[in-house]
């Protein structure tokens, strides 16, 4: 593996690792140090690099590995808190890479034993053992098949190691592809209730929009008139208002013919401003309410711009002849 | 990592709150219209002798060469705008989401780019170096490779820093032995790290742990010995092997900074 900086130098690895270290302590030249800079802004596998390396100078300073001119140089690294924490955690895993260490040697201490004077001479399957010529048999012939084992448990151990490693990495990468299909539905579920979601709001929009283009009108507007309607207010007389919402299509005139005895009845409508008959109805039926009587006058709004009203009302007889019963008056307002 | 700015969903806003050099900036940067506050008026184009292809103008020094003017301490001071932001994040990325992760990178290179020439306040550098990447971009400036052009910008700033450095009177008295003196951490408890490394340890898997105290084993020349060894028997170039025990000390670092910064008060 080797290295191009700006395409002039090839570099092995070690190299590249020398280099890095260089640029962290600012050893090298300007120029070498602004192509290096080109080159670890625009690559990442670089950028990589030369974090690892500073983690190799961390290491080395904290082993006091670096001369002592190279120790003050990375001193002034350490302005970056980052830089010094790195540091004080390097102490902590030095220490305990070193503790590790301990505990394997104290695992497989070896242990020598030899016979001593005065004791008891041992049984012959041990003498066999410490005799000198068939234990070389003994030996040779025990040692071969260990030889063998123990080159084949380090091949399997070496293997198991490796074969830890790949696992290890394929859990890591089964478990991202987890996460991403986790994801993933997560992301499809938020997208179809969002579909949905949207879909509702459209076909309530498409209701409003049905709604607002329905005319909505309030069928009829009723009002009460007295033959002489008069609203006492602060001493003065004044014509029953008729307030007509835009929406308003039709209006109810409840005309109170109490002192009537007729059994039908006619009514004119006439325009006070206009000066002209803007309705007249006939056959009118009495009704009875609360002890009073009262005929209906349905008029179409359309009839009645804001203005001044007369209503003429005229009694008709047993015989078809009318005759003037009451005059009515009344004023519409629009909004 | 990421929240929302100016209606998107995911990057960090921390940029956006920086209007400045912080208070904590040494005293040259603190009441003087510093030229790093972007009130400078062609001090950041990047390196003209960029080799990746811009056509920016070369890096120009005189933003710091004389002394604030008053009509310049009248200047209104450039401020980052949700907008100027959003189109800094465009030029990274049209994908907003990678647009994010290619603006953190940019930072943290950056950060490691004042780290590495030792200056203090590192972060709060590459927050003004974007500012200004992103005050050009805002005024139209036709950048092509927007990599070189944040390094160029680095420079100039790195330069400004050593000049007022070299500028700053100090004292007889005050002079300390070096001026960049290393850095003392936070004071933390002296078990509260101990403890967060063997918490964060524990959360290494089986194998990264084992690689990783095995990796350190040694010292010297037999430290290259067993490393050269342990790559063999992994199967793999003794590079790939250091980028991989990297990989797995960043992560145990990164988790024992949070899990540092969790078991401190908070003073905010």
């Amino acid at each position: 593996m080797s290295q191009r900086i700006d395409g002039q130098e090839l570099l092995p690895d070690n190299d590249r690792q020398a280099v890095a270290m260089r640029y962290l302590l600012g050893t090298l030249s300007e120029e070498e140090r602004t192509r290096f800079e080109d080159l670890f802004f625009s690559d990442e596998s670089e950028f990589e690099q030369l974090e690892e390396a500073e983690g190799e100078l961390i290491d080395r300073y904290v082993l006091n590995e670096l001369s002592a001119d190279d120790a003050d140089r990375f001193k002034k690294l350490l302005v970056s808190p980052r830089l010094a924490e790195r540091v004080e955690i390097a102490r902590i895993l030095t220490k305990r890479v070193a503790s590790e260490s301990q505990q394997e040697d104290r695992v497989y201490p070896i242990k020598v034993q030899t016979p001593k004077k005065g004791e008891p001479e041992p049984p012959w399957y041990k003498r066999l053992i410490l005799s000198p010529i068939p234990a070389f048999a003994l030996g040779i012939t025990l040692l071969l098949p260990t030889i063998a084992l123990v080159f084949v448990s380090m091949k399997l151990q070496n293997e198991s190691q490796r074969l830890a490693y790949e696992q290890q990495q394929l859990e890591n990468l089964k478990k991202q592809i987890e996460e991403q299909r986790a994801r993933s539905s997560q992301l499809e579920a938020t997208l179809n209730q969002t579909q949905r979601e949207k879909e509702e709001q459209q076909q309530l929009a498409e209701q409003y929009k049905q709604q607002a283009e329905q005319p909505r009108s309030i069928p009829v507007l009723g009002l009460f008139l007295n033959p002489v309607t008069s609203v006492r207010s602060e001493g003065g007389k004044r014509v029953a208002v008729l307030t007509l919402p835009p929406n308003a299509s039709e209006v109810g005139i409840n005309l109170n013919v109490t002192d009537g005895d007729y059994s039908r009845y006619e009514a004119i409508v006439r325009s006070v401003d206009l000066s002209k008959e803007v309705a007249h109805r006939t056959n009118l039926k009495p009704f009875s309410k609360k002890s009073r009587k009262y005929i209906t006058l349905k008029l179409n709004s359309k009839l009645l711009p804001r203005g001044t009203y007369n209503v003429r009302v005229n009694g008709v007889t047993t015989t078809g002849t009318t005759e003037n019963f009451n005059d009515y008056s009344f004023q519409v307002s629009s909004r | 990592m990421y929240c929302k700015a100016n209606g998107g969903d995911f990057i960090k806003l921390r940029h956006l709150e920086y209007n400045g050099p912080p208070s904590s900036l040494p005293n040259f940067l603190i009441g003087v219209p510093s030229p790093l506050t972007c009130s400078d008026s062609s001090a950041d184009p990047p390196d003209s002798t960029d080799r990746n292809g811009t056509d920016e103008k070369p890096p120009q020094e005189t933003g710091d060469q004389k002394p604030p003017r008053e009509s310049d301490e009248q200047k209104p001071k450039w401020v980052l705008t949700p907008e100027a932001f959003e189109k800094l994040l465009m030029r990274f990325s049209t994908d907003r989401e990678e647009a994010g992760i290619q603006y953190e990178i940019a930072r943290q290179k950056v950060i490691r780019f004042f780290e590495w020439n030792s200056v203090e306040f590192a972060a709060e550098y590459a927050d003004e170096v974007l500012n200004r990447v992103a005050r050009r971009i805002d005024e139209g400036q036709t950048i092509d490779n927007l990599v070189a052009y944040t390094l160029g910008v680095a420079r100039v700033v790195l330069k400004e820093i050593r000049k007022h450095l070299d500028r700053r009177p100090i004292g007889l008295d005050d002079a300390p032995p070096d001026r960049l003196e290393q850095k003392v951490p936070e004071p933390i408890e002296p078990d509260a790290r101990q403890i967060c490394f063997d918490r964060c340890l524990e959360n290494v898997p089986v194998g990264n742990r084992k690689l990783l105290l095995d990796y350190y084993q040694f010292e010297g020349g037999a430290k290259i010995k067993h490393r050269r060894e342990l790559a063999a028997k992994m199967g793999i170039p003794l590079n790939a092997l250091r980028i991989r025990v990297h990989r797995i000390r960043k992560t145990f670092e990164n988790c024992i900074a949070d899990c540092l910064k969790n078991s401190q008060p908070r003073n905010d």
